[in-house]
């Protein structure tokens, strides 16, 4: 009887298992378009598999706002993805050994494809673990109907923009809207500042430079520009209890003559915007310190693939890599979501003409918007949030800001 | 002994068939809650980033929770927030039932109304309301601007003075029509005839509420007690929609701190699983102990009024 159980059950387990098991490669991302059922996703995942019988490309999406707690989650279990967008993680985690270093699997002419900026974003120690997906800078985006109406040219400096404000408000209009209520776009505002007073930010990120902290000139001359800008009313009152999108909705709705966000919004206002918006909306780039000088629309990369080291389908996970970084797979990319490049022979594949200014921003604007240090984006943006309601000075801001840098650093 | 097991005495026959009716949840229960909370409590003695191997510091976590000033702010305004939306969230939808349960016309029309908000998700009024208190051109000022009452508008959630009443606010709208219809029930079980004798005796509508109505529902009100301080003390989802803890820490609570702690700001890095799993210990301990207390509390007054009778 327990023979015949047993060569049951076995035969049970050998119908339910399939003909021949396929290797599932999983690939996560925050971004929309990258989910089955998109175009451009989709060509791109059935061109792959069609290459490499016997793999499925598993496609996951989580929402930026749960993403990151969601990739901590998995850090902490051991359970992360073949291939996922390692975000402000990117450089913990490749340091820490959890990454490819994509120098060992490529060489130099497969990195020379890329716009500088953005691939120098997800390197770390000259080691690139992330690749940039697409590409991002800032900018002002004004509407040049209220411009008209209140009859100011878009200013070139910071000052010109001061001065503006009273025309603005006469007319009832808030000068230059944004939203800080999740703390993220300050940092956005005031690193490319620090860049604008000489500093460097990518040195302060990495603080191994000897002698150089987050409590020096730069950073305090940018907090206290921030908030010179936010006495003097150039920003919506009560900016940090406004999110990114009620702060797009001032623009929009024709509250705000100018809205400050980065290279992904032109494609948030064509599903959002309304019309006077959208027929009315120019980019620009973000005032200087002086009339001749540097803008620093910032020049980095909102996401980069990165590949689990850790990942016993890491080849296949490289072979991905590298087919969607071929040019006429890139292209498709490009071609599909007209957004940000991060590929320089895709620009062609570019229709719209504001997002082709902003692409050309790339690389002579440079500063890096993002920081990947050990609890440097919470200081910075705490701190930050504290300067835009005016409840620490730039001196004492900047202070905290190192301290609360080096304790993360004890701490980690 | 093998005939002992073939033949269980009758005690141990009666108790086999409900522990194998109980067993699954309980399998699930410890699976899901018991071993998740010994982990926790485990992690609460570790550093760990979740990246690099856990390193075990004792009490550190909790010394360093002591010398911790954004904590004790956090845990200040979880105080000021639970003794608010306790008090709120008890005394208003009891008066209110009470009313509603004294024939009045409508009363079926205003409790569904009022129970209304109850079935919106938290994170979707938190960002509903974000929206109604936005300062520039929000509804709430608008409306204030629009009456003649503009010196009232405020900044709302992105004041550090009006943000923690704003938040009060939200949960009070949300949570009254919750309590309302357990208090609304416990007051259809009041003996009419108490009401009655009390009425004879000269009582009116004031007292025969403090005399008959708050005694006799006394069980109800302790518990809707404990729910709303259990719920104050873990507060995080409408918050952290509404103000991420902020601005400045000013609407932070024990919750909002603890994901903070342990996911980092919105973008950053910086994980700290052992630090947040100390403060989720913290709170599990504060919960534990104040529903003790208020159990203890409402127990203790009925004894006495039983000993008094």
């Amino acid at each position: 009887m327990k023979k015949l159980m047993t060569t049951v059950a076995a035969a049970i387990a050998l119908a339910a298992a399939p003909a021949h098991a396929d290797t599932v490669l999983h690939v996560l991302s925050w971004q929309p378009a990258y989910v089955d059922g998109t175009d451009y996703w989709k060509k791109t995942v059935a061109g792959f598999e069609a290459e490499n019988p016997g793999v499925k490309v598993e496609s996951n999406f989580i929402a930026f706002a749960q993403y990151l707690p969601s990739l901590t989650a998995m850090i902490a279990s051991d359970s992360l993805p073949d291939v996922f967008n390692g975000g402000t993680k990117t450089g913990e985690l490749g340091r820490s050994g959890h990454l490819v270093n994509f120098k060992d699997v490529f060489d130099d002419k497969f990195f020379a494809q890329f716009f500088k900026g953005p691939l120098r974003q997800y390197t770390f120690d000259d080691k690139p673990y992330g690749l940039p997906d697409m590409a991002q800078d800032f900018g002002i985006f004004a509407n040049d109907r209220i411009m008209k109406e209140v009859g100011v040219k878009m200013p070139n400096t910071w000052d010109e923009l001061i001065a503006d404000v009273p025309k603005f408000k006469a007319k009832g209009y808030i000068p230059l809207a944004w939203g800080n209520l999740t703390r993220n776009t300050c940092p956005d505002f005031f690193l490319p500042l620090i860049a604008q007073y000489g500093g460097d930010v990518y040195a302060l990120d990495d603080h191994t430079k000897p002698g150089l902290s987050w409590d020096s000139k730069p950073v305090i001359d940018a907090l206290g520009l921030v908030q010179k800008l936010a006495k003097a009313g150039v920003f919506p009152e009560g900016i940090n209890g406004i999110d990114d999108s009620q702060g797009q909705q001032l623009a929009y709705q024709g509250k705000a003559a100018m809205l400050f966000g980065g290279s992904w919004t032109p494609g948030i206002f064509a599903q959002n915007g309304t019309k006077d918006w959208l027929d009315n909306y120019s980019v620009n780039k973000v005032p200087a310190l002086t009339p001749d000088g540097i803008h620093y629309a910032g020049d980095g990369a909102g996401e980069a693939w990165s590949v689990n080291a850790d990942s016993p389908n890491k080849d296949l996970a490289v072979k991905f890599i590298a087919y969607l970084y071929r040019p006429e797979v890139y292209n498709w990319r490009a071609k599909g979501l007209q957004s940000f490049l991060s590929m320089q022979s895709a620009v062609d594949q570019i229709d719209n003409p504001k997002v082709k200014t902003m692409i050309s921003w790339i690389g002579t604007d440079s500063a890096d918007p993002i920081l990947f240090g050990p609890g440097s984006w919470d200081a910075v943006s705490n701190v930050c949030q504290s300067t835009l309601d005016g409840s620490i000075t730039p001196e004492d801001g900047a202070k905290k800001i190192e301290a609360d840098v080096m304790a993360a650093r004890e701490n980690n | 002994m093998a005939e002992r097991l073939r033949n269980p005495p009758s005690r141990l026959r009666s108790l086999a068939v409900p522990a194998l009716f109980i067993a699954p949840a309980g399998l699930a229960l410890v699976l899901l809650m018991a071993v998740p909370m010994a982990d926790a409590v485990a992690l609460s003695f570790q550093n760990w980033n979740g990246m690099k191997p856990p390193t075990w510091v004792g009490f550190g976590n909790y010394v360093r929770l002591a010398q911790d000033a954004t904590f004790f702010r956090a845990l200040w305004q979880t105080v000021y927030f639970t003794v608010c939306t306790a008090v709120l969230q008890t005394i208003l939808p009891l008066l209110i039932a009470s009313l509603l349960n004294s024939g009045i016309r409508g009363s079926t029309v205003f409790r569904t109304l009022y129970f209304m908000p109850v079935i919106i998700s938290l994170a979707i009024s938190g960002l509903l309301w974000a929206m109604l208190f936005e300062p520039n051109f929000g509804p709430v000022n608008t409306v204030l601007r629009f009456v003649g009452l503009g010196g009232l508008s405020q900044l709302w959630l992105a004041s550090p003075t009006t943000v923690m009443p704003s938040v009060i606010l939200v949960s009070v709208w949300q949570s009254l029509g919750f309590y309302l219809v357990i208090f609304f029930a416990a007051l259809q079980a009041v003996p009419k005839d108490l009401y009655e004798a009390a009425t004879i005796d000269g009582a009116n509508a004031w007292r025969r509420f403090i005399n008959v109505t708050v005694p006799t529902i006394r069980p109800v009100i302790v518990i809707v007690v404990v729910l709303n301080t259990i719920n104050g003390i873990k507060v995080f989802d409408q918050i952290w929609v509404m103000t991420a803890g902020g601005p400045d820490y000013a609407s932070a609570t024990l919750g909002t701190y603890l994901y903070s702690i342990a996911f980092g700001a919105m973008g950053a890095s910086n994980s700290r699983l052992g630090y947040a799993a100390a403060i989720a210990i913290i709170i599990l301990l504060l919960s534990i102990v104040v529903s003790m207390v208020q159990i203890r509390l409402g127990r203790r007054k009925d004894i006495d009024s039983q000993i008094e009778v």
